[in-house]
């Protein structure tokens, strides 16, 4: 009788194992039966949130569920992506991040504050990169980074950057090490503020995206000097300015913006949105929106992406 | 004038005045519940703007942008609760009226120095944006600093009855603005490892603490009030200006359009220094020194005016270098970029009939300002009418959400919390909290832009002192101490 007992109780238990396996498969594969968020932790207004917004509009057509666009401010995006934790896998909620909160952020002051690492994470794809530029008044004569080794051996040089801790200061340090010159950073809060101030003559260069510098270069007041990648761009605004890597550098990096979804989500829910997003990256308008910002449609692998996030570290480890 | 003539005519469409004026509206109900913000405004409608294009977009956006100025100003006046910022140092004048049953009028010169304020800036940007900009281009870190350097010294004239309580409060809100990553080394500061605390407080959370529900605690002592007027005398009171009312606005309007247009320039100073600053200046020039803080029209139009003639200003490095001003002018950037619109010098010369259409539409986006705080002044005028039973509940509920909708989080609803427990102990105490505010508006830009000069000259402090706007404005501010510790011994003698 005892056995007949702990038998049943055993068939149920395998039962109502089965039963919430092909519940969670079922919702899985009804995934998503609710609208998708999507948190951008970055400024309202900003590259990041544009886009955002701009490819939640094809929420309905190509995930059918609406994609609401939010911002959640805070720490340079760290107290989103801390947040973020509180989900559970599958859940509808995704978040975007770059290389500053998991390259950066866990290598420099305040590091111990930061509660998530990137293995919190699963990346989903990479929503655009961007290539930073070098720009210096263009009063100095400087056009490329020979003249700008030659113009750094008899003056002292100042290189305005998007905060101490950000994406550009490294590049900054970086380049400085790998020409042997001595760059002395000072920090701006913003990268207009940055870029005015080499336009006003308060520092000789300045580090930005290139959509941020195209206003003053195609004025002539400041004049681009290196982008910060591994070939030349040549595009209406800049033209043949050669990439960092085709000097034999290696210190440097793009800006990425990845959709991440929380670590253990299935499979199949990172699949079909990774689709998704390829086909919104595909459409006319986001196309259009992509070349006024200045930005590339790159959607790297998974792997291309840890990649990213290991060289970026190990970048910033080497510049701390 | 080709392209002005352009600009006119690409912007008299019926989707531009109805942009603006959905913007206006909106604006206007943000802007005056206290909580609730411009920028939260602008979040919200933001992506309506996606399909427009970029004079509608940018109509709609001014519309809440410049609206928000004004309507900051109305739950300052009767409620003496600020709804932005800026609209602080509108609150002890306008409030006065209100309690004597001036709630219309207070209303009234508000909106009107207002459009005065917006409509002046509009005109500057319109035909002297190349000058100003060349100005503005003039002015580097060691000016902007010695512009902050200035602002402090307005704490003087917001402390009440002691200057040393005023200072003590002012430094508590230089304290605070320190909090979170140091701008320079990036290293922290006081924030305990606590994530919420790496980039410090907001400033709207604060000022819902300090202000509103620090208000909402105040009146909870006073059990017996039912109201703050019936609605009767509310109806009875008409509001209107004399003529000799308006003869004493003017000097203040005048010379706080000056104020608000220099300041708009500054990135990064704002509405809120620029209105401080003008009350001030003005009250120190004023015949009737003892009406500040009483009642006095001289201190509405001069804060007022001078908030809204920063939103224009705010344009003009916007749109020829580019540099976003304020939050609200950040998010501008972005619609423009997201048109095609690169600012920059050369702007004017690859969109000029548009940029002429977006600036004609600021001077209408003012004028139509008027006409709908007009309209609805004798509706906000009845909010002292409703009982402070149901008002506070209301107050603090916004108050609430208002602080949560900043970053979505529960931390800052503590935060704001703790910030009306100080203003609660430190009006127990006869301290001020408007320092605490001066303090934190301009806490973190004073020490980025001192750290950052002593930077550029190496340690030499003598870049402070080596342009003419440098030394002009070291002049005075030296004259200012001067006055303040010279009135302050005049004060002390003579009650000896």
């Amino acid at each position: 009788m005892k056995k007949a007992v702990v038998m049943v109780l055993i068939a149920l238990c395998m039962m109502g194992t089965v039963s919430a396996a092909g519940q969670a498969e079922s919702n899985v594969d009804s995934w998503p039966s609710e609208p998708v968020t999507v948190v951008c932790p970055w400024a309202v207004g900003g590259v990041a949130d544009v886009v955002n917004r701009k490819t939640a509009t094809y929420g309905m057509e190509v995930l059918g569920q609406p994609i609401l666009a939010t911002n959640e401010l805070g720490a340079g995006g760290n107290v989103a992506l801390t947040n973020f934790l509180n989900n559970e896998a599958n859940s509808h909620n995704l978040i975007f991040g770059a290389e500053g909160a998991f390259s950066i952020a866990p290598n420099v002051d305040g590091a111990d504050a930061i509660l998530f690492t990137y293995d919190d994470y699963i990346p989903i794809i990479n929503l655009y990169s961007a290539v930073f530029v070098l720009t210096a008044d263009s009063s100095l004569g400087i056009d490329d980074l020979e003249s700008l080794q030659s113009y750094a051996k008899n003056n002292r040089m100042k290189i305005a950057v998007n905060g101490i801790a950000g994406s550009e200061a490294f590049l900054a340090k970086a380049l400085a090490k790998d020409l042997g010159i001595n760059l002395e950073l000072v920090s701006y809060n913003g990268a207009n503020l940055a870029l005015d101030a080499a336009a006003k003559g308060e520092t000789a260069l300045a580090i930005s995206h290139q959509s941020q510098a195209r206003g003053s270069v195609e004025a002539g007041i400041l004049t681009p000097v290196v982008v910060f990648d591994d070939k030349t761009v040549n595009n209406e605004v800049y033209k043949n300015i050669k990439g960092v890597g085709e000097y034999g550098y290696t210190g440097f990096f793009r800006n990425r913006c990845f959709v991440l979804a929380r670590k253990g989500t299935d499979q199949k829910i990172i699949d079909k949105v990774r689709e998704a997003y390829m086909e919104i990256l595909q459409k006319d308008d986001v196309v259009e929106l992509f070349n006024t910002l200045m930005i590339e449609y790159d959607p790297l692998s998974l792997e291309a992406i840890d990649a990213h996030i290991d060289a970026v570290t190990e970048i910033v480890k080497a510049n701390s | 004038m080709d392209l002005f003539l352009s600009g006119l005519q690409q912007f008299f469409s019926l989707s531009s005045f109805l942009f603006m004026n959905v913007g206006l509206l909106l604006g206007l109900v943000f802007g005056a519940i206290p909580g609730l913000t411009v920028i939260l405004c602008i979040v919200l409608f933001l992506p309506f703007t996606y399909t427009m294009g970029p004079i509608d977009s940018f109509m709609f956006l001014l519309g809440i942008y410049c609206a928000g100025g004004y309507g900051g100003s109305i739950s300052a006046i009767l409620i003496n609760t600020p709804g932005t910022p800026h609209a602080t140092a509108t609150m002890a004048d306008g409030y006065a009226l209100t309690k004597q049953g001036k709630s219309k009028k207070a209303l009234n010169v508000a909106l009107q120095a207002s459009t005065f304020g917006g409509v002046a800036s509009a005109i500057t940007l319109l035909f002297f944006a190349p000058q100003v900009a060349k100005f503005a281009q003039k002015m580097g870190t060691p000016e902007y600093f010695l512009v902050c350097l200035f602002g402090l010294t307005v704490i003087a004239g917001v402390s009440s009855n002691s200057l040393v309580k005023g200072m003590i409060s002012g430094a508590v809100g230089l304290f605070i603005s320190t909090i979170g990553l140091d701008p320079m080394t990036g290293s922290t500061r006081f924030i305990f490892k606590n994530i919420n605390l790496y980039s410090g407080f907001d400033l709207v959370i604060c000022l819902i603490g300090l202000f509103a529900l620090s208000e909402v605690l105040a009146k909870s002592k006073k059990s017996n009030q039912i109201t703050i007027s019936s609605l009767e005398e509310v109806k009875q009171e008409k509001g209107h200006i004399t003529a000799k009312e308006y003869k004493r606005m003017a000097f203040p309007a005048f010379f706080s359009a000056v104020v608000g247009i220099i300041i708009g320039v500054i990135p990064g100073t704002g509405a809120s220094m620029a209105s401080f600053v003008s009350y001030d200046r003005v009250r120190q020039m004023s015949k009737h020194k003892d009406e500040f803080g009483k009642g006095s029209i001289e201190g509405i139009t001069a804060a007022e005016t001078a908030n809204n003639a920063v939103t224009g200003a705010t344009l003009i490095p916007l749109l020829t270098m580019g540099i976003p001003g304020d939050g609200v002018a950040a998010i501008m950037l972005g619609a423009l970029m997201i048109n095609g619109l690169t600012p920059g010098p050369n702007l004017f010369v690859k969109h000029g009939s548009t940029m002429y259409a977006i600036m004609i539409g600021l001077i209408f986006v003012n004028l139509f300002m008027f006409l709908q705080g007009k309209t609805l002044t004798k509706y906000f005028a009845r909010v002292v009418s409703i009982p402070v039973s149901i008002l506070t509940p209301i107050i603090v509920i916004f108050c609430f959400a208002g602080a949560f909708s900043v970053n979505n989080s529960l931390f800052d609803v503590k935060v704001t919390l703790a910030f009306a427990v100080l203003a609660y102990v430190f009006s127990k105490l006869g301290f001020s909290t408007i320092p605490v505010l001066l303090g934190l508006v301009l806490g973190a830009i004073t020490e980025e832009n001192f750290r950052r000069s002593l930077i550029l000259s190496d340690g030499s402090w003598s870049i402070f002192v080596q342009s003419p706007i440098s030394i002009a404005f070291i002049t005075v501010i030296a004259l200012t101490v001067f006055l303040i510790v010279f009135s302050k011994i005049r004060g002390n003698n003579r009650s000896v």
